[in-house]
């Protein structure tokens, strides 16, 4: 009797028992399906994703190193090409256009020459005293009948004609500059300037502002053959950029 | 005898036909609380062959000790203890000095049982 009673309660409580076990076994096992059991795998598994993130990482400062390089690169060409543009225009290897003014000399016609004819030719040194006054008078391009004037061109008399950038040119002499109209015929005209001078001499001079001007770029008339490059940098002691 | 068994078997139907499935982060309750669960019933199954069975003390030894364990491990999560080591020891060596206290009242139950036909050693 007494003996029934309590394998009746331990039957019960093993029971419940195989309940526990049953749902803990089921637990366990839907756990495994998930690699959460296995230590030494999740251990290798955080590891991969760590190096992987690492990896990663890096890729992402190389990329942006390369970008931030490359947005330099890009500024620096910017800057490069605006240095050259203006480098360009100021050596006189490009056209150019622009508001300013256009000379023409022109000797006085045959009838009223005189004895002394030459004296009252338009001479090289009357086209250089023009130019010279232009310059002065902030003129960015200068153009003598078609010749650009840029830093190795002469003006020089050959013979009966004028010598520009070693090509000769004669009458009438048109002379184009590009800068303020207004400062460029002011400081021509000045009294007793430049072309007062000519004008005294019975030289036909006309001066017109110009809205819209068109110079052609410095022809040289061979390629250099004795200057190449100096060493170092730029202009001395510029941190000018290499082209 | 078989009785036991039989509930156990019953119990483990039930269990796996069952939906249930507890979140995992009660798994080591659930281990601990099933630990507590042998060690009644290896109990009890001692206390019945030794005829000292107290049906109370069985009962709420059973449902105590589940809880106890259980609270044990919580604590032990909170203060950062694994008091779930202690639990498992303790009951594990409870589980096995009664296990063998229970085979050797089976054997001695054996030897001793009354012949039939053939004589007992």
């Amino acid at each position: 009797m007494n003996r029934k009673k309590w394998q009746v309660s331990v039957s019960l409580v093993c029971l419940v028992l195989g309940v526990l076990l049953a749902v803990q076994f089921r637990t366990q096992s839907a756990k495994e399906r998930l690699p959460a059991g296995n230590s030494e795998l999740l251990v290798r598994l955080y590891n991969e994703a760590k190096a992987q993130e690492a990896a990663l990482a890096h890729e992402v400062e190389t990329l942006r190193a390369e970008l931030r390089q490359a947005g330099e690169g890009k500024s620096v060409l910017r800057g490069l090409n605006s240095e050259l543009r203006k480098a360009l225009l100021l050596a006189g290897t490009t056209k150019v256009a622009g508001p300013g003014i256009q000379i023409t000399l022109e000797s006085p016609v045959a009838g009223r020459r005189q004895s002394k004819e030459e004296l009252f030719l338009v001479h090289d040194e009357d086209l250089l005293n023009v130019v010279n006054e232009l310059v002065a008078a902030g003129a960015e391009a200068i153009a003598i009948n078609g010749e650009r004037r840029v830093a190795l061109t002469e003006i020089r008399r050959a013979g009966a004609l004028i010598s520009v950038n070693n090509r000769s040119t004669g009458e009438p002499f048109v002379i184009k500059a590009i800068g303020d109209p207004e400062n460029l015929l002011r400081s021509l005209e000045i009294r007793g300037g430049v072309l007062d001078s000519l004008r005294a001499w019975g030289i036909n001079v006309t001066v017109q502002p110009v809205k819209e001007l068109l110079l052609p770029a410095y022809r040289p008339a061979a390629a250099p053959a004795a200057a190449s490059p100096g060493p170092g940098k730029g202009r001395d002691g510029e941190g000018a950029v290499e082209l | 005898m078989w009785l036991p068994l039989l509930g156990l078997a019953l119990g483990i139907v039930i269990g796996m036909s069952s939906p249930i499935i507890l979140p995992v982060g009660y798994a080591n309750y659930m281990a601990i609380a099933i630990l507590a669960a042998l060690d009644s019933v290896f109990g009890g199954l001692r206390a019945g062959l030794e005829e000292k069975y107290d049906n109370t003390v069985f009962i709420s030894g059973f449902f105590l000790n589940i809880v106890a364990a259980t609270l044990l491990t919580y604590l032990g999560t909170k203060l950062g203890v694994d008091l779930i080591l202690g639990a498992t020891v303790a009951f594990s060596i409870r589980i096995f000095t009664n296990l063998g206290i229970i085979r050797r009242h089976l054997l001695d139950r054996w030897r001793n049982r009354p012949s039939k036909g053939k004589s007992a050693v």
